[in-house]
């Protein structure tokens, strides 16, 4: 896929690519983690929860609460990412016979017009989380928790969702800095000992985050006692919900960003990196399609 | 916003207005090519902009979040995830190389490997999308080199992986079970009966294809070929004895039977095929977290829709009399039934359809006195019908997709397909026990 021309523009352009890659490339590694994250704790906690009832004569109190909050953070964390893959569900019956101009002027229209909605949803849903936050006792902007509530509360809106992206995409580049040296370190062991380390490392990361979100549980606990909580987690449910505003705001920059794209270049995309475009005639129909997801978009990164 | 409300002078409308301009609005949207959460939150929004300014947008939010935030639900990740990694393993190989090692031979014998091949994915796996993956990708390149065209290889894998949403695992049905407060396990058990019954339909319809195309049958296998073939695929037939024979002696829960599914793919494409590399896990658990995250996206915005609608009573002054009359004639109220979820499906996302649709008519199948599970079952089977109908079938969709291929090339062979399934619908109204005949023997 081609790459938009801000390579080849002048100064300003290029001075706007370095940070838009490093927040773009940042917070697609973090949306990616979490998908995966919360997909294999879902299938973590649901399974063993089968087990320990058929097998142990016991069932994990926690297994359905985590379950459900996991479905919520997966539908709402994952609107951007699906955004950025094209792969949100519509009708392009009408788009298709439409010609060239008349799709790109319907595709910036409906990006644009969708990345509005999408904003004014996520402001609804900050809305919404805050006033579930609010039922605390004490609010937990004072102990600085939550990295939505620090940003976008005490600043203008704009700042605040500009120091909200960095965060996270900050968060996604010490995931992949993570990621790359387990990668790294695991390259040095070969056949059994390959799979002792790594088996290792992610029971030591799965300790670690067990211990972090106990702290963090025990120190909302201790501040805000009085908040809404899931009866057998204890997890308090606002911090659950404050994914909503941000997975609207994923999803509305994506949108945005595939609108800008459609103007700036000469062809057609559903998204940043998703042509609109179909099998060429007499290709091999065996080769095409599917749900890969690096599909398209580590193509373009590597060109990129 | 509030001087566009104020312009429309959409205060001053009356109800059954507003569900008119918001019913245009949502289909104008629709057609544009919005993504299909938009036109059902601005039409909630909308709507409550005209009936309900003084309520908070947040309670939209609200009825999002408790749209998703239920346990059953998890059901459908799962089953989607055991697909995935089917998918990237070496199971849905297995079974289609013991159907075409079995009926490859006859006439039509490379459709029908398909058709029936669809439908045991479907019943691994519990996903449309998945079975077009999963088949569509192997075998239309096979259909299209045999001598069938491939508007009719892309029209038949279509409709035969929407006979995925019948065939249990269904996540249709986990829907329908969810809003209508029916036994998820007793609908997965129904669908079955009228699964087979659309299966042998196509069989038929792809015998006559092959003989009025003259299509060359295939080499038959030696039984020695058959029996390595059954060999090789019988650790997958454990899916649906996981699946239907757990929740049948209620060992599992629906949500369990899915969580199972996901280990015994694991332990089968990981420990036994080894064609899983747990480097590709997070690849598929990404893949798994992408499908869940679009489709429930329209299970979120459709609740908080339906919730709209229902709030403003629009249901009981548009359709209250309609379904009021159809209630004392079951057979009337079936085929209305039948024809609303049809229509609906053509539209948006079967899912959609069914979180909308099911709330208006529970009341009126309640009073009619009809068992719930027939009727769930024949809501799912249209939910396939429409889903796969042509102008806006969301399958169609699914197919553009994933075969890249144009629109009006993808819906050209569906016809025939379609009338088969309207045919089945017919079959299911008049005879109830195609659905009922097993979760009958279970009670």
């Amino acid at each position: 896929m081609d790459q938009p021309q801000v390579g080849h523009g002048g100064g300003w352009r290029n001075a706007l690519k370095v940070p838009f890659d490093w927040i773009d490339s940042g917070l697609d590694w973090f949306e990616r983690s979490a998908l995966i994250a919360c997909v294999a704790g879902m299938a973590t906690v649901t399974v063993s929860n089968v087990i320990a009832r058929n097998l142990l004569g016991f069932s994990l109190q926690f297994a359905n609460d985590t379950a459900q909050m996991l479905l919520v953070m997966v539908t709402f964390l994952g609107i951007g990412i699906g955004a950025r893959h094209a792969r949100h569900i519509r009708v392009s019956a009408l788009h298709d016979l439409l010609p060239h101009l008349g799709q790109k002027i319907l595709l910036v229209f409906v990006n644009l017009t969708t990345a509005w909605l999408l904003l004014a949803l996520a402001d609804f849903g900050w809305n919404y989380a805050t006033s579930v936050q609010r039922t605390c006792r004490v609010l937990p902007d004072a102990m600085g928790l939550g990295f939505f509530s620090v940003p976008i509360g005490g600043m203008p809106l704009t700042v605040g969702i500009v120091v909200t992206l960095i965060v996270f995409a900050l968060g996604g580049h010490l995931i992949r800095l993570a990621t790359e040296g387990g990668e790294r370190l695991l390259a040095r062991f070969e056949g059994l000992r390959h799979h002792a380390v790594a088996l290792l490392g992610l029971t030591v990361l799965a300790l670690l985050a067990w211990g972090v979100f106990h702290v963090f549980i025990e120190m909302v606990n201790a501040r805000s006692g009085q908040c809404r909580v899931t009866s057998s987690t204890g997890f308090p449910v606002y911090l659950n919900y404050m994914v909503v505003p941000l997975g609207f705001l994923f999803g509305g920059i994506q949108f945005f960003l595939a609108g800008v794209r459609n103007l700036i270049s000469p062809e057609n995309y559903l998204s940043w990196y998703q042509k609109d475009e179909y099998e060429e005639e007499g290709a091999d129909p065996g080769m095409t399609g599917g749900f890969d997801p690096e599909e398209d978009l580590t193509e373009d990164r590597d060109r990129g | 916003m509030a001087e566009l409300i104020e312009w429309l002078n959409l205060a001053s409308m009356t109800t059954p207005d507003v569900a008119l301009l918001v019913g245009i609005v949502m289909i104008v949207l629709l057609l544009m090519g919005y993504p299909m959460m938009v036109p059902l939150t601005a039409g909630a929004l909308l709507l409550m902009a005209a009936k309900f300014s003084g309520l908070n947008e947040a309670t939209l939010i609200q009825q999002m979040i408790g749209g998703v935030e239920q346990t059953v639900l998890v059901a459908v990740p799962m089953f989607i995830l055991a697909a995935d990694i089917m998918i990237k393993g070496n199971t849905a190989n297995r079974l289609l190389d013991l159907v075409s090692k079995f009926v490859g031979h006859i006439r039509g014998g490379l459709p029908v490997t398909t058709a029936i091949s669809c439908t045991l994915f479907g019943a691994v796996s519990g996903s449309t999308q998945a079975t077009v993956v999963a088949m569509g990708r192997p075998l239309r390149p096979r259909l299209i080199e045999a001598g069938y065209t491939d508007r009719f290889a892309i029209a038949l894998i279509i409709n035969a992986s929407d006979i995925a949403l019948l065939i249990p695992p269904s996540i249709g049905m986990i829907i329908y079970g969810v809003v209508s407060g029916t036994s998820v396990g007793a609908l997965f058990i129904a669908g079955i009966g009228p699964g087979l019954m659309i299966l042998t339909l196509f069989a038929i319809y792809c015998y006559g294809i092959s003989v009025w195309r003259d299509i060359p049958v295939l080499p038959r296998a030696s039984w020695q070929e058959r029996l390595v073939a059954l060999k090789r695929a019988s650790l997958a037939t454990g899916f649906p004895v996981i699946i239907i024979g757990g929740i049948y002696t209620g060992t599992f829960s629906p949500t369990e039977a899915a969580s199972m599914s996901v280990a015994y793919a694991l332990f089968l494409e990981m420990v036994l095929y080894r064609q899983v590399r747990p480097s590709q896990l997070p690849e598929i658990a990404l893949s798994t977290g992408m499908i869940t995250a679009v489709v429930f996206i329209l299970v979120a915005a459709g609740m908080a829709f339906s919730w709209m609608i229902s709030f403003a009573q629009i249901p009981s002054l548009v359709l209250g009399d309609m379904l009021a009359e159809a209630s004392q004639h079951p057979y009337q109220l079936l085929v209305l039934i039948a024809v609303a979820y049809f229509v609906g499906c053509m539209f948006v996302d079967p899912i959609v359809v069914i979180l909308v649709l099911t709330p208006i008519f529970s009341p009126a199948i309640a009073t009619a006195g009809l068992d719930p599970v027939h009727v769930g079952t024949l809501v799912v089977l249209q939910a396939a019908i429409g889903s796969a109908t042509p102008p806006f079938g969301c399958d169609i969709f699914t197919a553009v997709a994933i075969f890249r291929r144009p629109y009006l090339e993808v819906i050209r062979g569906t016809p025939p397909f379609v009338l088969i399934l309207l045919l089945s619908t017919a079959l299911l109204i008049m005879f109830p026990q195609i659905a009922l005949f097993l979760p009958n023997l279970m009670r």
